[in-house]
């Protein structure tokens, strides 16, 4: 600790005394990180972190330094893709489309240590693949030509999810359990509501809910709808979760709350 | 070719015990809330176990977790604070004048740059990363800062 004048000292350990009796709980942080796992949207990111991860580890053990790019002084490697001569750049989407006729193999360019990377990529319906492109496996990201700045409605209509319209009441979701959080973004520990539950809607009624990532709202009148256990047995195991929704403001509220292991 | 600092889970492990008081007492002076900087601490390495794969070693991994404790820290401050379940420590008759709204008028670099140095031990490099400015610039900030507590400090004094 530096050395200040002592009524510094004196003034700045009255602000902030020594918590000398705290002790650190680590299994809590971790429990804490647990709960916001979010496992559809983070898999691109895994992805590149892996490669980038393996990039690094093949560089060290067999200490040559590989012809990489990065993207800026920060480091962090930007999702571009080539695909036929032409670069794309990756974009998180709310709504995940299906895919059209399989299109053939693009590029992910070395970045940051990571190798060079082939994904498979497929046609946007409606849209042209000199627009945008859909890369197979992953329902979170799409690609876009690098530059655009005009989109059609087909690929903008998927980067907010839909409304909950008062009319479709309920609503019935279904789909992977993705987090659940407190209201202002804090984790959630006590499994007492209101708080968050995010889901990829793989299945919905009406269906245009359906592929969409929603926050759906908990209210404290649904009691204590899950439990420490379902969070140990279905979020923390990749299991899903079926939500009957009402909605107020556009927003989505929890009527019913059933969580499914997996199988 | 240069071995980037660790960012996986034992290391940012190893960051919390090490440094695990310092950062409480870190969370206390940015949020104001003595008694929520344990859940501050808690919920800012929850956030930098999620974020692991951001941190690309452009600085000492115990700045990047201060930027995450000092912004935790910071959406704290803006919720209303808990019933006081003890009256806060005030200075008794012939101690040094409170210290905490001298602080508080410090400039914002000044007052994190102190924070950082004082409470949770970090380096100048450290500093430089969770603040964002050049390490060259970290001792003169809290130069500067000292001086204009002292400067202050006395004037109430007198």
């Amino acid at each position: 600790m530096i050395e200040v004048d002592p009524a510094i000292a004196a003034g700045l350990d009255r602000m902030a005394p020594s918590h000398a009796a705290a002790s650190p709980d680590w299994d809590d942080v971790l429990r804490r990180a647990r709960y916001d796992r979010h496992p559809v949207r983070r898999r691109v990111i895994a992805a590149v972190v892996f490669v980038v991860a393996i990039g690094i580890a093949t560089a060290i053990l067999t200490r040559v330094s590989g012809v990489t790019s990065r993207s800026g002084a920060g480091g962090a490697c930007a999702l571009n893709v080539r695909y036929r001569g032409v670069a794309y750049s990756g974009r998180t989407i709310a709504v995940a489309p299906e895919p059209g006729s399989r299109l053939g193999t693009a590029v992910i360019p070395p970045c940051d240590g990571a190798g060079r990377q082939t994904i498979q990529v497929a046609r946007l319906p409606g849209v042209s693949p000199g627009v945008a492109l859909i890369w197979i496996g992953t329902t979170d990201t799409l690609l876009i030509r690098t530059g655009m700045t005009r989109l059609p409605d087909a690929v903008t209509r998927l980067f907010n999810a839909p409304a909950c319209r008062p009319e479709d009441a309920p609503v019935h979701l279904a789909g992977a359990w993705l987090g659940i959080l407190r209201p202002n973004g804090r984790t959630e520990l006590t499994m007492t509501p209101p708080y968050d539950l995010e889901i990829f809607a793989a299945r919905a009624t009406p269906r245009r809910y359906r592929r969409a990532f929603l926050t759906v709202r908990v209210p404290a009148s649904l009691g204590r709808p899950l439990t420490e256990h379902d969070i140990h047995t279905v979020l923390d195991k990749g299991g899903s979760i079926a939500i009957t929704a009402t909605c107020r403001d556009g927003g989505y509220v929890a009527e019913q709350v059933r969580p499914h292991p997996p199988a | 070719m240069t071995v980037r600092p660790r960012s996986d889970l034992p290391a940012i492990e190893a960051a919390y015990a090490a440094g695990y008081h310092g950062y409480l007492r870190l969370a206390a002076a940015v949020s104001g809330h003595n008694d929520r900087s344990a859940d501050i601490v808690q919920e800012a390495f929850a956030r930098a176990v999620r974020a692991r794969g951001s941190f690309h070693g452009d600085g000492p991994l115990e700045g990047w977790i201060a930027r995450i404790v000092v912004n935790v820290a910071r959406d704290e401050a803006r919720r209303p604070p808990a019933p006081a379940i003890e009256p806060a420590a005030s200075p008794a008759a012939g101690e040094t004048p409170a210290l905490a709204p001298i602080v508080a008028a410090l400039p914002e670099r000044q007052r994190l740059v102190l924070f950082l140095r004082y409470y949770a031990d970090l380096s100048y490099t450290a500093i430089a990363t969770a603040v964002g400015v050049e390490v060259s610039t970290v001792g003169p900030t809290l130069t500067a800062a000292l001086r204009t507590l002292r400067e202050r400090m006395s004037e109430v004094e007198r």
